[in-house]
């Protein structure tokens, strides 16, 4: 019982609106929030998926007034950006934010966010976990556009600097307000882009499960996240059209979000974050290639949860004709095969030498790696020497 | 990129939950640190006679001075009417108060969200409590009042809601609530505001949170948000509540079975229309009965009545018995399956502690059943046409008495 009484916290979550009218909603939650004039925060996946527009019509709608419209250039968050944007909302004295986007848009909404709320002068004074106070309230809207919905309910941004080094932001003021999720609209960017979301969202559900700081609460959503992706993926992969599988990935994202605020990542997540600054890209480029190493690397510490997770990703006659002792490895080598397997059809790399990685370089990514919180939750505790071997392994 | 494919449109949905969570060791160490995160310094306490006597305001009272805070107003002796909503928003006013601590059982909470509600929306209990049964949703209101809950007793599964209850003796009314300005900013649950329960108290509260968690399971079946508290909640009861009940010194025990019930708030008020709750709730109202007593009385008469109309119900042995008895379960037999395990937890934990397990223990009687029927369908806010039926509720209603 011992277990029981360590000490926990479940952050608040936003208010998630999903299915018909989810813009009206949104916009109506505003509106009761005091928010009277946005910046609405885009992109050019939301203006083209025509999400950018349904949330415009919506905020009129609500008498909400257009203080800016700023479409986001680059796939990854920059400090030039929250910057720029920084004056924007204060040029056209707007009260709330609206992001509509994928990734590189959310963050940059987010890391404003937690600017302007803690009235700080710079990003560098409130870089880090739980720096940024939470001093001014300002109504914060969230449409993620892409498949990998779990950026938009966790409150952490990841930015990159002019120096090309990236920073990690992580404050409650960073968290939205109301969330809305839109699988008729949204963009599943074909084949490629749904394989890259999908494994990223399945990365940290794992991750999450397994964590040292995970709860009841947070395990029951990773392992309906698991059996969201087991249950939707192909579906969605054989047709994009089939909206109830693209809700279900989408909840999927949601739970592994939710859950990773909670019990945190591990070292996929490490090395995943070190790769993408090092090397370009967003780390779902990178998740997938890594994942099936760290399983592995953890197995003999986290045999018990995988071996718990195994049902939820393989269903009932395969996990009823695995022997116990045998399901923990069955699940490492299923998640393997499984994701290898995707990105070869997809056309995917497969190998971090293939995303640009070279040998000189694997040293400087895994201190970079180290220096990650996403290893503090790690149960195997992978020393600076494991994630060479591991990058290694990958080359 | 529009896709026009209709294959499957989403349904609606709606999940909220914005309160923190805040539970185990030392949990109400951090109510100072959460004070001053949200700028507040001058507490009002709302508590009862059983949080004081208990010595719970002694440990509320060390914890805030050890952050350097002070406690600026008490109002304790709550027993959860509009006078007490009125005179907790008197006295946060005059004394210059900048949050609400709520520390006690039901009463307390509710009142202490009402008072938050009518403070945020500058409302006097004039406003608030004119009409019967009122439901205020989505309110506007330009401050937002910092309230942070210590449940003591075994949570209703309210507190993380945006619902609050309060009963008004005097006009025989009840006025329900459901607004954002409803919610509390942080629970806490430490295990230094649990006691030794009566194991009575503690069957029926746990049994009330595995049966609002099950309905939160079952009538959430496109939200898994939803259906992870709900099966983290069933889970926790299931593991916990007989280990809690023979070890009742164990305050660890306890613990988990709080959790669980916050949980299973969550998923149980998160479900829209829900027949089960509307039922509990009339039964609750036209009795003066402890809605967590009825709720575990009825729920094996109301699972029992739907086991077969829908494939979620199958999906409930999972959270019930755990993934080695789902698997190896034939797929069709899995709800009456569950059933079996949902009716030998409730005799084994019925058995131990005598609570009522019959309507007409807790004073119900048959004639009063068409009118409480009527209530239940003109409340209901559901869709589901077999179940907002007279004769099907009347029926569930005499099987339970």
């Amino acid at each position: 019982m011992k277990t029981l009484e360590l000490y926990y916290e479940v952050p608040a979550a936003p208010k998630i609106v999903g299915g018909e009218n989810c813009f009206e909603a949104l916009a109506e939650e505003l509106r009761s929030l005091g928010s009277s004039t946005v910046l609405l925060i885009t992109d050019k996946a939301a203006d083209a998926s025509g999400m950018a527009d349904k949330m415009r019509l919506a905020l009129t709608a609500a008498a909400i007034r257009s203080g800016a419209n700023y479409v986001a250039q680059d796939a990854v968050a920059t400090y030039a950006a929250v910057y720029e944007l920084r004056d924007l909302f204060r040029i056209n004295n707007c009260d709330s934010i609206a992001v509509c986007g994928m990734s590189g848009a959310i963050n940059t909404a987010k890391a404003l966010r937690m600017l302007l709320s803690s009235q700080e002068a710079d990003l560098d004074s409130i870089a880090g976990v739980n720096v940024a106070r939470k001093k001014v309230s300002i109504p914060f809207a969230v449409v993620p556009v892409g498949i990998d919905t779990s950026i938009a309910v966790t409150k952490s941004a990841y930015l990159r600097k002019e120096s090309g080094e990236g920073r990690e932001f992580r404050s409650v003021s960073g968290g939205a307000d109301i969330c809305a999720i839109d699988a008729e609209t949204g963009v599943e960017g074909g084949f490629a882009a749904t394989v890259l979301g999908a494994t990223q969202v399945l990365c940290d559900s794992l991750e999450a499960f397994v964590s040292v700081n995970a709860r009841k609460l947070t395990k029951c959503m990773n392992l309906f996240a698991l059996r969201a992706i087991r249950d939707s993926l192909g579906r969605a992969l054989v047709d994009p059209t089939d909206i109830a599988a693209r809700w279900q990935l989408r909840q999927a994202g949601l739970l592994s979000g939710l859950a990773y605020d909670v019990a945190g990542a591990g070292l996929a997540r490490a090395i995943s974050n070190a790769l993408a600054v090092h090397c370009g890209g967003g780390r779902e480029a990178y998740a997938g290639i890594v994942l099936p190493e760290v399983l592995k690397f953890n197995e003999e510490k986290c045999k018990a949860d995988y071996a718990e997770a195994l049902y939820y990703l393989i269903g009932d006659d395969g996990y009823a004709t695995t022997e116990p002792e045998k399901r923990a490895g069955k699940l490492v080598s299923t998640v393997a095969e499984t994701v290898l397997g995707l990105m070869r059809q997809a056309g995917l790399p497969a190998t971090l030498g293939e995303r640009g990685l070279k040998e000189e370089d694997i040293p400087v990514v895994a201190r970079a790696a180290m220096g990650g919180y996403s290893l503090m939750t790690d149960p195997a505790r992978a020393t600076e020497d494991d994630i060479v071997g591991i990058l290694r392994s990958k080359l | 990129m529009m896709n026009t494919g209709t294959k499957n449109l989403q349904k609606t949905f709606s999940f909220f939950c914005p309160t923190k969570l805040l539970g185990g060791s030392d949990a109400l160490d951090n109510l100072p640190f959460e004070l001053k995160e949200k700028g507040a310094s001058r507490p009002l306490v709302v508590m009862d006679e059983f949080s004081q006597r208990l010595g719970y305001f002694r440990e509320v009272k060390r914890a805030i001075k050890d952050g350097d805070i002070l406690i600026a107003a008490t109002y304790s002796a709550v027993t959860g009417s509009p006078v007490d909503c009125d005179q907790v928003v008197k006295k946060f006013k005059e004394l210059d108060c900048d949050c609400i601590i709520g520390l006690g059982g039901f009463e307390v909470i509710n009142v202490a969200k009402v008072a938050k509600l009518m403070l945020d929306q500058n409302l006097s209990a004039f406003d608030m409590f004119r009409y019967d049964s009122v439901v205020k949703r989505n309110s506007y209101g330009n401050s937002d009042v910092a309230l942070f809950l210590l449940p003591c007793g075994i949570p209703s599964g309210i507190e993380a809601t945006t619902r609050a209850r309060i009963l008004d003796e005097e006009a025989n009314l009840f006025y329900n609530f459901d607004s954002r300005r409803a919610c509390a900013t942080a629970i806490f649950l430490d295990k230094r505001l649990t006691d030794i329960m009566p194991a009575k108290a503690l069957a029926v509260s746990g049994l009330n949170a595995l049966a609002m968690g099950l309905i939160g399971f079952i009538e959430n079946p496109d939200n898994m948000i939803a259906q992870s508290y709900a099966t983290a909640a069933i889970n926790s009861v299931m593991t916990t509540l007989l280990p809690a009940m023979r070890h009742n010194a164990d305050a660890s025990y306890r613990l988990a079975i709080y959790s669980a019930a916050i949980n299973a708030g969550v998923a149980y008020y998160n479900a829209g229309g829900n027949i089960f709750r509307d039922t509990v709730t009339e039964i609750a109202m036209h009795y003066k009965a402890d809605p967590a007593q009825v709720a575990e009385i009825l729920f094996p008469h109301y699972y029992r009545s739907r086991m077969n109309e829908e494939r979620i119900f199958k999906g409930v042995l999972m959270p019930l018995a755990g993934e080695d008895v789902y698997a190896s379960t034939n797929f069709n037999a899995r709800d009456k399956v569950a059933l079996d395990t949902i009716e030998q937890f409730w005799d084994k934990v019925s058995e131990l502690t005598s609570i009522p397990t019959t309507l007409s223990q807790i004073g119900a009687m048959q004639a009063d059943f068409p009118t409480i029927a009527q209530a239940v369908i003109e409340r209901y806010r559901g869709e589901d046409a077999d179940v907002k039926n007279f004769t099907y509720i009347t029926d569930l209603l005499e099987k339970a008495f």
